[in-house]
């Protein structure tokens, strides 16, 4: 808040002149000095902010460089084991199945039970 | 759309600033030519010399714009924030003098006869600073803030870091010495007994 000056002091009424003529007249910068704070400010400024490209709106939707570098090692992963898994799991498939007949032969004994002799 | 020139009110600061930290040119063009010869005359008035304020007053600013992007309209106005950092960065250069060269000595003023209005102020106003120049550091904040600048005395205490009533002591010593310095030279810049200026 700017409080308003009294027109006297009252430890000596003629040192409000000499405020009154300070004020009258404040120390002045140098336009030059002004430009040079014009740089500083703008040189500290971050650049505005510009419209974001679908790309870039993209690529910060996957969470930035760092996000889409760990989806792509994903991916790559995923493939890989999506093509080695087919050889595994026909092997593994076979052997469950043989275990599974072995284990529900007895099942063949009611094979040829009609619903009457049920 | 707010207007980013120099005559936007002081509340408009704040918005400047938030506008800057988003990385709008023009509200740095303003902040500058609204803050710049604020702190630049304060620094000026506490240092009396040209090139040192012209030093602080870059250095205060370029410490508002590093502090924009975090800057907390409630905590502060941005010229207290600002009146306070001057503030410092001069009292620091005042201390520094004095370690370096012992007791400042005041210029003595030797007013010549005054043909106008004009340098007759002039020469007020150069005795009033060689005469702030020597006071002590924390007077002459006060007076400087409370009688040129124009503060309140509540938010000259936040400045200073102080209570109102410190300010008000501080103010009041230091209007005294002035008097005191100024007494002899009255009579010379028109301001003897019974010659007042109109």
């Amino acid at each position: 808040m700017v409080m308003k000056h009294p027109e006297h002091d009252d430890i000596d009424p003629n040192l409000e002149d000499f405020f009154q003529a300070a004020r009258a007249q404040p120390p002045l910068p140098r336009p030059a000095f002004m430009d040079t704070l014009v740089m500083d400010a703008l040189a500290q400024q971050r650049p505005a902010a510009r419209p974001a490209s679908v790309l870039a709106t993209l690529g910060q939707a996957l969470g930035g460089w760092f996000g889409g570098a760990g989806l792509a090692t994903a991916m790559a992963l995923g493939l890989m084991l999506g093509v080695n898994f087919g050889d595994a799991m026909g092997v593994g498939m076979a052997d469950v199945q043989e275990a599974a007949a072995d284990e529900f032969a007895w099942l063949d004994d009611f094979a040829e039970l009609t619903w009457e002799e049920f | 759309m707010m207007p980013l020139d120099a005559k936007t009110s002081p509340d408009d600061d704040a918005a400047l600033l938030v506008a800057f930290a988003a990385g709008d040119p023009h509200a740095a063009k303003a902040l500058v030519a609204r803050l710049g010869p604020m702190v630049f005359a304060m620094a000026h008035r506490m240092l009396g010399n040209r090139a040192e304020a012209e030093d602080v007053a870059q250095d205060a600013l370029v410490r508002l714009w590093k502090i924009a992007p975090d800057w907390d309209p409630d905590r502060a106005k941005v010229t207290t924030w600002l009146y306070r950092v001057t503030s410092n960065l001069c009292i620091d250069r005042l201390r520094k003098r004095q370690r370096f060269s012992g007791e400042e000595v005041p210029e003595q003023v030797d007013p010549q006869p005054l043909p106008d209005r004009r340098m007759q102020d002039d020469q007020r106003r150069d005795a009033l600073q060689t005469a702030l120049n020597a006071l002590p550091d924390r007077q002459r904040q006060a007076v400087v803030l409370r009688q040129i600048e124009g503060l309140a005395n509540p938010e000259i205490a936040k400045i200073m870091d102080t209570s109102v009533e410190a300010v008000e002591s501080l103010t009041s010593r230091g209007k005294r010495a002035l008097a005191k310095i100024l007494a002899p030279q009255k009579n010379a810049l028109g301001l003897g007994d019974g010659d007042e200026t109109p």
